[in-house]
């Protein structure tokens, strides 16, 4: 077997479709007898409806399904996967229902129409009168944990806090930090409030949902995890989860987390439609919906303390966090714990481990997952404590860093080993990018209202989700009449390329050539259970998968095609679609797989397996300038280098880390959902959310370091989500360099840089 | 109702049309051209650009009657006969493309842009590309494909 | 709801009277529709006038620059004419949203739309330009000072009036304009703060200044105790910074919780006018 497809840089298969606008997306789709849905949600924060009258609504001509938390079910579930991947003893917080009477946000359901078109079910939800009783809100997680503070969800919190959502979440390793920072030379300490930041993602959420009287619910959609969306459908509508199918048709315009079981609400509001008339529902998020109705990024405040001995080696480390979950769960509890092992326990060797974890509620869009999953907030808060480490000691942060750096033997609070350990060659190779001995400590130096500076950051996260959550995968290889070969797989497509890689790793895993091969995803028919696209681990699990059922896939063919030739199975081999025997060539695949046909035999091969982990390490390295007189921070350069294991597509892989780069840029410097009381968020389009546009970006050098990890497949470690993590710390870092001056609360807009270089004294 | 008369990807068309649309929801609800997105409805992102006459707009806030007597160009004008625009096939091969939702606009934009400057600088392609929102790629790749495109057409190729 | 296109200015006045206040004037529609799609405004009839003849193009005439009023922002950011004589209103004009609203909407759209800190609006308040404004009753001529009624509120009233086109003085010997523009990002935003000046000088000496600032009122705010104070002083250092603290005399600006605060504004708005003037100093020397 040679490898002939792994490590090149094929153009993505689905290419074609998306260049030439015929790939279909959620939005495209059209179905006979399709109506389409409007939501009616809260104007206030926290509020009781004391009457709902829909008559007027009902009545207006083209109306044909009005749906309330009246008349719907109040069966409550959570509209994230956790609701089905969460591990026993543990148990998912399930607080939401279709619709509410109760909204605890400014955005929250009360009310869904279905109508002949988007005009009149708008039209509608303007005629549905309500009668509202406003009570006492809480939007920030510090005034939420307050004894006083409101309650969000007096029925799902814990009892024993305010507010707490399905936590505290408390991670310990080694000993007590509390005795040993007594018996540091050094301890710094450091806090930081992040915001919240969006998705953004291109394609709102959507779903087209066709309800059959007879039992069937199709729904086409926008999630990034179709499985766990079918599931909790299913629960959720009190039907067999057999007859719920739930595909994405097959395009799914980014997802970056937010959809990683339902997309919004989307398909659940449409499937209540769509069950009340029985025709499919189509119910398309506006941007406005999709940027306040939808999960955001945790933002929130953490603090932690790291302690070392003279000579760099770290001793302690003890962070805490308050992460404003929102109005509800989903994935709060998961992401502050990803927030504590991830982003503090994983990079660095700490032999006093603490990290405690409060995921707060509040009367505010809720926040879920998002590209990196806590561990952005984690690096944010423990970069700098390195980086004032060092300051401390008088040793360059570098040296610091790789003197703690977490190598192949360490052992930490991961119950798996870390994997191979790239953090050091990583950080040499940023260091070396953005010129840091030339560029770094130079503040001292500079003159006038610009001043530039560079920092760096290191961090590490996980390859997939398994053993902390239910992760496993099911693909189904079969070899077609003509020797072609054709994958089943449940996974969606967001966009990373998962559905081209997979298949570089399927060809060579078998030998077959990649031009002709063929994946079916995106689609709960398409194959049995996949958790869907996220924590970082499409191609590292399903490729682990694949090696099983290609190696069972081989056997199949193998004994076969020794039967047929009159030749020892253990003799053969096939590489490229050539079977050899003895190295000599026999026959190709496609004859054996034709006369097998005509045998009434099909080579094929499946598997289902729960994936081993690896920790992904890498180091960014970034250059700013800082505008004196403005607080204007411009970001000139960000050097990525990551340790992918191996590139099985390096153009591909180099891609996911240039994307998650900009988003840190804009985390870093620009991007903040801004809340104002009364109002909501005050962002509700890209007009007023300042992501990066391509006139608007600094250079981005994407590394690829290659240390083949044990555990993956051709030695892959996950990536997708790698690229944002890092990249606020080491932006932070730089404007410190730059300024002299460390911040305490992102993104660096101006005005909070120029407050700050005032308080400071600089300007 | 009005009557349109207008040219879309070369060839003539008449509809009846209602003015109140936009010309995107125009090309998608009533040409089925659903190549052509709509991430916003705001003119905002830029995955509705279409090129009417010439220049390309965010067909989004377009009234479609703008279209009498113009020369729309969409997405699905550009491959002929299973053969791509060098454009479309630089796309693909620098990784230019993710998610796939905002390329269709993108394409668009850099489209006008080459049309009308076939050597253009980075700060031109950046500006044209400017109004076009991806959140998958960086732009890094979008920019190198474009670059990479236009070469390839002042040598004379597409 | 109807949409006809007119073929000229007159034509369009006609359609706005029979239209009897319920027609609305259409340039490059990319905020009307919007507005129109949101339902903020329903009017019986969009009058396009992207076609109208006699308020297309560009044109110099030895004494004016003359900017049709269905000139779109790109085709001024890249006039050769506009570079040559006003190089800070083609970049002011580039500014705008992006280059696909900038191939649509117009210069004339930018001012009557009224928001306060338009970039092409800003960047011609100080050039000193006159409106030609159409209606049933005639042509009137405007001031840019004129042409704001209040808060993102013109004075031209697109169900009655159009605007034919805008005339620029063309500059004399002496005289420079700048514009500056403190952004989060290039395409796609407001800007935090906005800013454009145009001086003359005889040698050294300012002889006039006219400084505008947004959005910290109205409309393009003229920094009035600043022009004052420029006056018959020599483009120091001090000067400009001086100048720059003046300009708060005039201003008022408000808080908005993407793009500043009211007090970052009043921190960052004499830097901005420094620099502006900073530039003015650069082109004259």
């Amino acid at each position: 077997m040679s490898v002939r497809y792994v490590g090149k840089d094929i153009p993505r298969n689905d290419g074609f479709d998306k260049v030439t606008g015929r790939g279909v997306f959620t939005f495209d789709v059209h179905l006979p007898r399709m109506l389409h849905g409007k939501i009616l949600r809260s104007p206030y924060a926290h509020a009781k409806v004391l009457s709902i009258d829909t008559s007027a609504a009902e009545a207006l001509p083209g109306v044909r399904a009005v749906c309330t938390f009246e008349n719907t079910t109040a069966k409550l579930w959570n509209g994230a996967a956790p609701m089905f991947i969460t591990p026993l003893p543990h148990k998912p917080v399930l607080d939401q229902t279709i619709f509410t009477g109760e909204p605890k946000y400014i955005g929250d359901e009360v009310a869904g129409v279905a109508a002949d078109t988007e005009e009149i079910a708008a039209q509608a939800v303007k005629l549905i009168r309500v009668e509202w009783q406003q009570l006492p809100a809480v939007y920030d997680p510090l005034e939420a944990v307050k004894p006083d503070a409101p309650q969000v969800q007096p029925r799902f919190a814990n009892p024993e806090y305010n507010n707490i959502c399905g936590g505290p979440v408390i991670l310990t390793f080694g000993g007590d930090p509390d005795e040993a920072f007594k018996h540091c030379d050094e301890v710094v300490e450091y806090r930081v409030k992040l915001p919240r930041v969006k998705q953004a993602q291109m394609e709102t959420h959507g779903a087209v949902a066709s309800y059959c009287p007879d039992g069937r619910l199709d729904v086409i959609s926008t999630t990034q995890a179709p499985y766990p969306t079918k599931m909790i459908l299913a629960e959720a509508l009190d039907l067999p989860v057999s007859k719920v199918t739930v595909r994405n048709p097959p395009y799914v315009g980014g997802g970056f987390g937010v959809r990683i079981g339902l997309s919004g609400k989307a398909e659940i509001l449409a499937a209540a439609l769509s069950m009340k008339c029985g025709r499919p529902v189509k119910l398309i998020y506006t941007r406005e919906e999709d940027f306040t109705c939808s999960d955001s990024r945790h933002g929130g405040y953490l603090e932690c303390r790291l302690g070392a001995r003279k000579d760099g080696a770290f001793v302690a480390l003890d962070t805490r966090a308050w992460l404003n979950t929102g109005a509800y769960a989903t994935f709060g509890t998961d992401l502050v714990g990803v927030c504590g092992a991830c982003g503090t326990a994983g990079a660095y060797v700490i032999p006093n481990f603490r990290y405690t974890g409060w995921p707060v509620y509040t009367n505010q869009m809720t926040a879920g997952a998002m590209r990196g999953f806590g561990s952005p907030q984690g690096n944010a808060v423990v970069e700098p404590a390195i980086e004032l480490m060092a300051q401390r000691l008088g040793m360059d942060s570098i040296e610091l860093r790789k003197k703690n750096s977490t190598r192949e033997d360490t052992r930490n609070w991961f119950p798996f080993p870390p994997g191979s350990c790239g953090t050091n060659e990583c950080l040499d190779r940023a260091a070396a990018a953005i010129q840091w001995n030339e560029k770094h400590g130079r503040a001292a130096q500079q003159t006038g209202p610009v001043r530039r500076g560079v920092g760096i950051s290191a961090g590490t996260h996980v390859s997939n989700a398994a053993p902390f959550c239910v992760d496993y995968n099911t693909v189904l290889l079969r070899i077609e009449r003509d020797g072609t070969l054709f994958v089943n797989s449940a996974i969606p497509e967001i966009g990373p390329g998962s559905t081209t890689a997979c298949l570089q790793v399927a060809s060579d895993l078998i030998g077959v050539p990649f031009q002709n091969a063929v994946m079916k995803f995106g689609d709960t028919d398409a194959a049995a259970f996949d958790i869907g696209s996220h924590a970082t681990r499409t191609l590292y699990t399903v490729s682990y998968v694949m090696a099983d059922a290609a190696k069972e896939l081989r056997r199949d063919i193998f004994t076969w095609v020794g039967r047929h030739l009159d030749l020892d199975p253990g003799s053969l081999e096939l590489d490229d679609g050539i079977i050899t025997s003895g190295g000599k060539p026999v026959s190709t695949l496609a004859e054996m797989a034709s006369a097998a046909h005509l045998e009434g035999k099909q080579f094929m091969a499946s598997s289902c397996k729960v994936p081993p982990n690896c920790l992904p390490f890498y180091a960014q390295a970034a250059e700013v300038e800082v505008d004196l007189e403005t607080g204007m921070v411009k970001v000139l350069k960000v050097a990525a280098a990551h340790d992918v294991g191996r590139a099985v597509n390096p153009r591909l892989c180099k891609g996911q880390i240039e994307g998650g780069v900009l988003q840190g840029v804009g985390y870093a410097v620009r991007e903040e959902m801004t809340y104002v009381e009364g109002k909501g968020f005050y962002n509700k389009g890209f007009h007023s959310y300042m992501l990066p546009t391509a006139d608007d970006r600094p250079e981005i050098e994407s590394i690829l370091v290659e240390n083949p990890d044990p555990s993956g497949v051709f030695g892959i470690i996950g990536i997708g989500e790698c690229g944002v993590n890092p990249t606020l710390a080491a932006i932070g870092n730089a404007v410190e360099d730059a300024t002299g001056v460390r911040f305490h609360e992102f993104p660096l807009t101006p005005g909070r840089v120029l407050a700050g270089l005032k308080a400071a004294g600089k300007v | 109702m009005a009557q349109l008369h207008t040219t879309i990807n070369g060839e003539p068309i008449t509809a009846e049309v209602d003015p109140a649309l936009s010309l995107a929801e125009f090309l998608r609800e009533k040409m089925y051209l659903t190549g052509t997105k709509i991430g916003c409805g705001k003119g905002e992102c830029g995955a509705c650009t279409v090129i009417l006459d010439g220049k390309a707009v965010t067909s989004c806030i377009i009234p479609v009657l703008r279209a009498e007597g113009a020369c729309v160009e969409t997405i699905e004008g550009l491959e002929r006969g299973g053969r791509l625009h060098p454009l479309q096939e630089e796309f693909v091969n620098k990784g230019a493309v993710q998610c796939g939702f905002c390329t269709p606009g993108m394409i668009m934009s850099s489209k006008a842009l080459l049309d009308a400057n076939p050597a253009p600088s980075k700060a031109e392609i950046r500006e044209a590309l400017g109004g076009n929102v991806c959140r998958c790629t960086g732009y890094v790749n979008i920019e190198q494909a474009v670059e990479a495109a236009a070469d390839r057409m002042r040598r004379g190729e597409g | 709801m109807q949409y006809v296109s007119a073929s000229s200015s007159g034509e369009a006045v006609e359609l706005l009277t029979r239209a009897g206040g319920k027609g609305v004037i259409m340039a490059g529609g990319t905020d009307l529709m919007v507005e129109f799609k949101e339902g903020k405004i329903c009017p019986e009839c969009f009058i396009d006038v992207t076609k109208a003849a006699d308020m297309a193009g560009i044109s110099a005439d030895g004494e004016r620059l003359v900017i049709g009023g269905a000139a779109t922002l790109t085709q001024i950011a890249r006039s050769p004419l506009v570079k040559r004589y006003f190089p800070s209103l083609a970049q002011g004009c580039g500014c705008v949203g992006s280059l696909q609203i900038r191939n649509s909407a117009t210069l004339a759209g930018n001012v009557v739309s009224a928001q306060p800190a338009g970039d092409g609006a800003m960047a011609l308040a100080p050039l000193d330009p006159v409106f030609t404004v159409c209606s049933a009753g005639g042509e009137a001529e405007l001031t840019m000072g004129e042409m704001y009624a209040g808060f993102a509120k013109s004075r031209v009233d697109h169900s009655r009036q159009l605007v034919k086109r805008i005339s620029i003085p063309l500059p004399q010997k002496g005289e420079a304009a700048a514009f500056y523009r403190l952004e989060l990002r290039k395409s796609l935003s407001l800007p935090m703060l906005n800013c454009a000046a145009m001086v003359h000088c005889e040698g050294k000496t300012v002889t006039w200044a006219r400084i505008a600032m947004a959005p910290v009122g109205v409309g393009p705010v003229r920094a009035a105790a600043a022009e004052a104070y420029l006056k018959g002083r020599e483009l120091t250092e001090a000067v400009m910074a001086r100048t720059g603290e003046l300009a708060l005399e005039n201003a008022n600006p408000r808080s908005n919780p993407l793009r500043g605060s009211r007090e970052y504004r009043l921190e960052a708005l004499p830097v901005i006018i420094r620099r502006t003037l900073e530039a003015c100093r650069a082109q004259l020397s």
